[in-house]
């Protein structure tokens, strides 16, 4: 099976798939994968594939944005708390991002960005 | 835990911050104008050899002036090699860090003397190169890949506390106008102007009038930069040093009678993205560095007199004050609408000003809230003096608190 590193997680998120590691000794679960469980410190962790669908913990809108998304601007980015528990960052692809609230069920899909996939979401 | 030896600060020095007034200047120049003002507070008189290390903050000059290895550069600048010389980055806790590490120093036993400083030359890059630069402090692989900046992790760390707290972004606004207020008292701050001031200046430009702050505050002339936060939510962009200088307490009164002690030190870590704690709307390496310095310092909460949070954005500072115990969760916003933050409340709160109106050279901070504890706990902070305080606290965020580094200071 493949290294928990950075680059095979995005390979996933290319192919629409969101994946993290679970801890075969205390059960903890993580997005994204790990090499050491962040709660037991075990180095036994298996490949976990989440359902993509959760709920929207915090979101801004982005109107002062980094170089890279210039030309999104202005666009909301946010956290999801995923149904199985842990979190994770994204791009919200919506209609009106300025109307986008905590609360919100979500759903993880891959942005696609010239060469790149950006983690994202959109409405469930 | 605790220290084998104490140690306090007998000198402390910093440049005005500010965006414009430095231009001409690179930031060895700006950290040897601070270190040199440390130098002459030393009431008794200090040598820079005297020094037996250096350890210098400094977030990221190599992106901001193309300059690396910055603590070498400083002390060749201040003419004391081979003075062991140590770069900290703990990104925006930088200078809180080094001052940390320069405590333990002294207390290991390896030097009698530490030169502790920070510094940032920032203005030098536009806003986006900034926005970028700043950027590094968070989530490389996993924030700012999907659009996260740093203004915006804030930002999405206060809606979670709207929501949580059923806050309003009024109470942002009041950290604002009261921070604006102290910085006019500060002679070192960046802005110098209050509020009210600055809504008449910008609303005649404009040919309008606004009744009040908030009414100016929630104008277009505020502009939204990551919601909710808007621009007068974010600290500027500032250049500026800040230098103390530390030592023994058993031969801190060769230099002055009245030293501050370093009661307490604290220092913690946490998970670099937000998105991995279980709560956005806290900060845990700030309850765990200050209960450290509390415990060290032997003292509570209630103790504290006077302190400077990081409020690199308002919903910060709000976080802070409940993080460090002084005010109940989801109440902290509520505390500085009612004043009791103020400069004239019952626990001043950033009364130079804070990273909001003082400034925030980023590598430069931590040291920057020292120098204004050594002020304030020797009388001598000027206009902006909280009136016999004797207990004071520095709480120095790196980030969205992956990094926190907590001082409780004690008057000598």
């Amino acid at each position: 099976m493949s290294e928990f590193t950075t680059k095979v997680f995005n390979g996933f998120v290319t192919q629409g798939k969101l994946m993290g590691t679970r801890c075969k000794s205390c059960g903890e679960i993580h997005i994204p994968p790990r090499r050491i469980c962040s709660k037991c410190n075990s180095q036994q962790l298996e490949w976990f594939e989440f359902k993509g669908e959760g709920t929207l913990e915090a979101v801004t809108l982005v109107r002062v944005p980094s170089s890279k998304f210039r030309n999104r601007s202005p666009y909301a980015v946010g956290i999801v708390r995923l149904d199985e528990g842990p979190s994770i960052s994204g791009l919200m692809k919506v209609d009106k991002p300025e109307t986008l609230e905590v609360g919100e069920r979500m759903r993880f899909i891959p942005i696609k960005d010239g060469e790149k996939t950006i983690l994202g979401f959109k409405f469930l | 835990m605790g220290l084998y030896r104490g140690v306090s600060i007998v000198g402390a020095g910093m440049t005005r911050f500010h965006n414009k007034l430095h231009a001409d200047k690179t930031g060895r120049e700006l950290f040897v104008e601070a270190t040199l003002e440390a130098t002459a507070s030393v009431d008794k008189g200090f040598r820079l050899r005297e020094a037996g290390a250096l350890f210098l903050g400094n977030f990221t000059s190599d992106i901001f002036e193309g300059q690396g290895h910055t603590a070498a550069v400083m002390a060749d600048w201040l003419g004391i090699n081979p003075i062991p010389a140590f770069r900290v980055e703990d990104a925006c806790a930088s200078s809180g860090a080094a001052l940390n590490l320069g405590v333990m120093a002294i207390a290991s036993g390896m030097t009698d003397v530490v030169i502790v400083g920070g510094v940032e030359k920032m203005s030098r890059l536009n806003t986006e190169q900034v926005t970028d630069a700043l950027a590094l402090a968070a989530d490389t692989s996993y924030e700012t890949s999907v659009g996260f900046t740093f203004p915006s992790i804030y930002g999405a760390l206060a809606s979670a506390y709207f929501r949580k707290y059923n806050a309003t972004w009024d109470q942002l606004a009041a950290v604002t106008i009261k921070n604006h207020r102290n910085g006019t008292l500060n002679p070192k701050a960046h802005f110098q102007s209050d509020i009210r001031t600055t809504a008449n200046k910008l609303g005649e430009k404009d040919g309008r009038t606004f009744k009040n702050e908030l009414e100016f505050l929630r104008s277009d002339l505020n502009p939204i930069v990551a919601s909710p936060l808007r621009l007068f939510d974010c600290c500027p962009v500032s250049d500026g040093a800040a230098a103390v200088i530390l030592a023994a307490d058993d031969i801190a009164r060769r230099y002055t009678d009245t030293p501050v002690k370093v009661a307490g030190i604290g220092q913690a870590s946490d998970t670099i993205a937000l998105h991995s704690r279980s709560d956005f709307t806290t900060l845990k390496a700030t309850v765990k560095a200050v209960k450290d310095a509390y415990a060290m310092a032997d003292v509570k909460p209630k103790d504290i007199q006077v302190a400077d949070v990081h409020d690199c954005f308002t919903i910060a500072e709000v976080v802070a004050t409940e993080d460090l115990g002084f005010f109940p969760y989801g109440q902290g916003g509520r505390a500085t609408e009612e004043g009791r933050t103020a400069l004239n409340g019952e626990l001043p709160i950033n009364p130079d000003g804070g990273l909001k109106a003082k400034g925030h050279p980023v590598g430069a901070t931590g040291v920057a809230m020292a120098y204004e504890m050594f002020k304030q706990l020797r009388g001598q902070a000027g206009k902006h003096q909280v009136e016999g305080v004797e207990i004071g606290l520095a709480q120095n965020v790196g980030a969205a608190g992956a990094s926190v580094a907590v001082q409780v200071f004690r008057r000598g």
